[in-house]
C-alpha cells in the first residue's frame, strides 16, 4: 500500500464526485487538444486536404481516447493504472512524414500499427532492464520531456511564428493573463479553485483573446457550422507497409517508450509518498498499454500516440492524479469524435492559451525530473551522465541542422532534444558503470580515525553507487556507533575490518573485529547511568545501532565476531 | 570536512552554547566539557543550539543527557534548539525527544526560560 503525498487532493486511488472527475476530465483535454496541431501538420506537409485533417483529428479522438481510459486500467495485464493520457505526439512526426511522402496516410497508419506491435513486444521485456534506467537516467529523460516542450511553447506564448520572428505585444498579452490567472489560482486557490486552476485560467484566456480580437468571429463560427452529430469514418485509408518504413516507426516507438517510461516513473513518484525507485510492473502494463493504442491507431487511421507529459505536469499541479480522470477524459475524448460542434472548441484554442498552458505545465514536468535525478547520491560519474545528456539534448533545439548529416536511417533516433538526450543518458549509464564494483572494503583504527573517515569513505562509495543518501547516512551513523562502543570493546590499537555490499535493493554492511559480540538492549539504557560513561556508553552505542540497521546479527569464528548489519534499499 | 566547534554566548543572562560540524566518539568530551563547566559555575539553565550540527553519535546524546540529568537534579534544564533533520532523527530514533524540550531556535528556549 503507497501513501499518499500531503500536496495530492485526489490520490490514484481515490474517487473524486461524478462532476469533479468530469470537469478534471474536460481540464486534461484542453492540455491534450494542444496536440491536434500534428495531423495538421502531417496533412499540410503531405498534400493532404482539409478534410482528411478533420478525419484524422477525429480518429485522434477516438484512439487517443480509448488508450487514455486503458492507461488508467489497473487490473489485468495492460494498464498502469496511472493517470497518464496519452496523445497523436511529436515522437511519431518525422516519422510519419517520411512515410506520408513515400505511401500517404495508408502508409502512416500501417506502419504505425507495426510500432505499436514493437512497443507492445518491448513491454514483455522491460522489466529486465531496470539497470539501464537508474534515477539519474529516468529523471533526465523526464526532465527533457518537459524541455522538450519549450520550443513549442515559448514561440506560442510570445506571438513568435514564422512571418513575425519577435515578441507581439497582443498574443504576448493575452498568453501573460492566461498564465498569472492560472498560476495565480494554482499559488493562492483554495480547494477546487486549484483543481482547475488550467481551465479558469484557458477560459479566460478564451475571453481575452475574443475581446482583442485574436479569436476572431471567423473561427469561432467552425463551431456553429461543425455538424451537432456524425458518426467517424473508420478506418477511411486503409493501411499499408514498407519495410524501408521500419527503422524509423522502430525508433520512434523506442524513443515514445523510453518517454513512457520517463512518464510513468513521474507518476509513480507523485503518486507515493515512500517512493525509492523504478518499480517495473507498471512500467511494462503501461507501455503494453500504449502498443495497444497504436495498434488501434493504426486500425482506426490516426497518428502514432505517446504518453502526454504535459498533462502529468497538470495532475501535478492540480493535486488530482486519481485514475477515474483518466477514466472521464478517456470517455469523453471518444464521445467529442461523435460531436464535431463540441470538438471545435478545442479546435480553435487560440494559440497564446496554448503557449500559456504549455508553460504552466512544463514547470512542473522539470521539477518532478530534478526530483528523481536528486533522489540519488550524485558523484562525477552521474554529474557526467545527467550533464552531457542535457547539453547534447538542447543542443538540438539551440543548433537546427546540427544533426541533419546523420544517416537517415539512424536520423529518427535523433529527431528531438528529448531522443537525443535519452539515447545519451542510456549509452553514457552504460559506459560509466564499467569497472563499478558493488563490494567495497576498508579499515578503520579505532585508536587514531574519528567519524570523518567513515563519512568520506561512505559518502564517496554512495555517490559511486548512486544509493540513497538516507540509507547511506544510516550505514554510517551504524559504523560509527561501533566506533563510539570500540573503548569499552578492547578494541582500542586493534583494527575493525568494514567491507560494504550494494545492489538497487540491499546494502550490507559486515564488521570484523578481534573479541566478543556485544548485547543489544532493547530499550534506551536509563538517564540516571548516563554520567557513568562505562555503564552506559556501550549499551547506548549498542542501542543506538540497532535503530539505524533493518537487521542486525553477530557471529564468531577464531576468536572473531563479524557484525553483519542489513539496510533495505 | 566539518571539525566540531563550539562557542560560548551569554543571551539574557543565559547561556548558549552554539555547537557547529559533527558530535562523534572524540569531539563529544569536548562538548561534555564545555556543558560541565556551565554546570560547576551553578549555571541551572543552558541552551544548546544545534543549528549547525551535522551528526550527532550516541556519545554525543550520552553527554547530552548526562547533563541534562545534572540540571534536572538542580531544578534546572537543558534545552536544544534548531535541530537539524539527521539530528533530530537521532532524538526520535532513540526516544531521547522525549526527556528533551526542543525549540526551532535558541530565542525561543531563551523565552521559555524566562517565562
Amino acid at each position: 500500500m503507497t501513501r499518499k503525498p500531503t500536496n495530492l487532493i485526489y490520490g490514484v486511488d481515490e474517487k473524486p464526485p461524478l462532476a469533479t472527475t468530469l470537469l478534471l476530465g474536460l481540464q486534461h483535454i484542453f492540455i491534450l487538444s494542444i496536440a491536434f496541431i500534428f495531423p495538421v501538420v502531417i496533412v499540410k506537409e503531405i498534400g493532404a486536404s482539409p478534410e482528411d485533417a478533420q478525419n484524422l483529428i477525429c480518429m485522434a479522438m477516438l484512439a487517443t481516447g480509448f488508450s487514455t481510459a486503458l492507461q488508467a486500467f489497473n487490473k489485468g495485464p495492460v494498464g498502469s493504472g496511472y493517470l497518464c493520457p496519452l496523445l497523436n505526439g511529436p515522437a511519431f512526426v518525422p516519422a510519419s512524414l517520411l512515410a506520408g511522402k513515400a505511401g500517404g496516410l495508408a502508409l502512416i497508419f500501417g506502419m504505425t500499427a507495426i510500432a505499436g506491435v514493437f512497443e507492445a513486444l518491448f513491454s514483455q521485456v522491460v522489466s529486465r532492464m531496470r539497470k539501464f534506467f537508474p534515477p539519474e537516467v529516468t529523471g533526465t529523460v523526464v526532465l527533457m520531456v518537459g524541455v522538450e516542450v519549450i520550443p513549442i511553447a515559448v514561440p506560442k506564448f510570445f506571438g513568435v511564428d514564422s512571418i513575425h520572428t519577435s515578441i507581439q505585444a497582443l498574443p504576448f498579452f493575452v498568453a501573460l493573463i492566461t498564465l498569472a490567472v492560472t498560476a495565480g489560482f494554482n499559488v493562492w486557490g483554495k480547494g477546487k479553485m486549484r483543481l482547475y486552476s488550467l481551465l479558469i485560467g484557458m477560459v479566460t484566456g478564451y475571453a481575452v483573446s475574443f475581446a482583442t480580437g485574436i479569436l476572431t468571429i471567423d473561427q469561432a463560427r467552425l463551431i456553429f457550422d461543425s455538424a451537432s452529430f456524425q458518426i467517424p469514418e473508420i478506418g477511411k485509408f486503409g493501411m499499408s507497409f514498407s519495410a524501408v518504413m521500419l527503422v524509423p516507426f522502430l525508433v520512434a516507438a523506442l524513443s515514445s517508450a523510453l518517454k513512457t517510461m520517463g512518464d510513468l516513473t513521474t507518476c509513480q513518484k507523485i503518486n507515493n509518498a515512500d517512493w525509492k525507485r523504478i518499480e517495473m510492473r507498471s512500467i511494462g502494463r503501461g507501455m503494453l498499454a500504449c502498443g495497444a493504442g497504436n495498434i488501434a491507431s493504426g486500425l482506426l487511421g490516426a497518428l502514432g500516440q505517446s504518453v502526454s507529459s504535459s498533462n502529468i505536469g497538470l495532475s501535478i499541479a492540480t493535486g488530482a492524479t486519481s485514475r477515474q480522470i483518466g477514466y472521464a477524459a478517456g470517455g469523453i475524448l471518444m464521445l467529442l469524435a461523435f460531436f464535431p460542434k463540441l470538438a471545435a472548441i478545442f479546435v480553435i484554442m487560440p494559440t497564446p492559451v496554448m503557449g500559456a498552458s504549455l508553460i504552466f505545465t512544463v514547470c512542473f514536468m522539470i521539477m518532478a525530473g530534478i526530483q528523481i535525478i536528486m533522489s540519488r547520491m550524485i558523484d562525477s560519474r552521474k554529474t557526467f551522465v545527467v550533464g552531457l545528456s542535457i547539453i547534447f539534448g538542447l543542443s538540438y533545439d539551440a543548433l537546427p541542422g546540427l544533426y541533419a548529416g546523420v544517416d537517415p536511417m539512424l536520423r529518427p533516433m535523433l529527431s528531438s532534444s528529448l531522443a537525443v538526450a535519452t539515447i545519451c543518458a542510456v549509452l553514457l549509464n552504460v559506459f560509466f558503470r564499467l569497472g563499478i564494483s558493488q563490494k567495497m572494503e576498508f579499515e578503520i583504527d579505532p585508536a587514531a580515525d574519528t567519524s570523518e573517515k567513515i563519512f568520506q569513505v561512505m559518502e564517496k562509495q554512495g555517490g559511486i553507487w548512486g544509493a540513497r543518501r538516507d540509507v547511506i547516512m544510516n550505514c554510517i551513523a551504524a559504523m560509527n556507533e561501533l566506533l563510539d562502543a570500540a573503548p569499552f570493546l578492547g578494541l582500542m590499537g586493534k583494527k575493525i575490518s568494514m567491507s560494504v555490499q550494494f545492489d538497487e535493493f540491499n546494502l550490507d554492511a559486515r564488521a570484523v573485529y578481534e573479541g566478543k559480540p556485544f548485547e543489544i538492549p532493547v530499550a534506551m539504557p536509563r538517564i540516571d547511568f548516563m554520567h557513568d560513561e562505562k555503564a552506559s556508553a556501550l549499551s547506548l552505542a549498542a542501542f543506538t545501532m540497532s535503530r539505524y540497521v533493518d537487521r542486525m546479527s553477530f557471529s564468531e569464528r577464531d576468536g572473531k565476531t563479524e557484525l553483519h548489519m542489513h539496510f533495505e534499499h | 570536512m566539518s571539525k566540531m566547534e563550539i562557542i560560548h554566548r551569554l543571551i539574557e543572562d543565559i547561556p548558549v552554547i552554539i555547537v557547529s560540524g559533527k558530535i562523534d566518539a572524540v569531539s563529544s568530551k569536548d562538548l561534555g566539557n564545555a556543558l560541565a563547566g556551565l554546570i560547576d559555575e551553578n549555571k541551572r539553565f543552558l541552551v544548546v543550539d544545534m543549528e549547525k550540527v551535522e551528526y550527532l553519535s550516541s556519545s554525543g546524546l550520552r553527554v547530552l543527557m548526562a547533563s541534562l540529568n545534572k540540571l534536572k537534579n538542580m531544578d534546572g534544564d537543558l534545552l536544544l534548539a534548531a535541530l537539524q533533520p539527521f539530528v533530530k532523527d537521532v532524538f526520535s530514533l532513540t526516544g531521547a525527544n522525549r526527556f528533551f524540550s526542543i525549540y526551532p531556535n535558541h530565542d525561543e528556549a531563551i523565552k521559555n526560560i524566562k517565562k
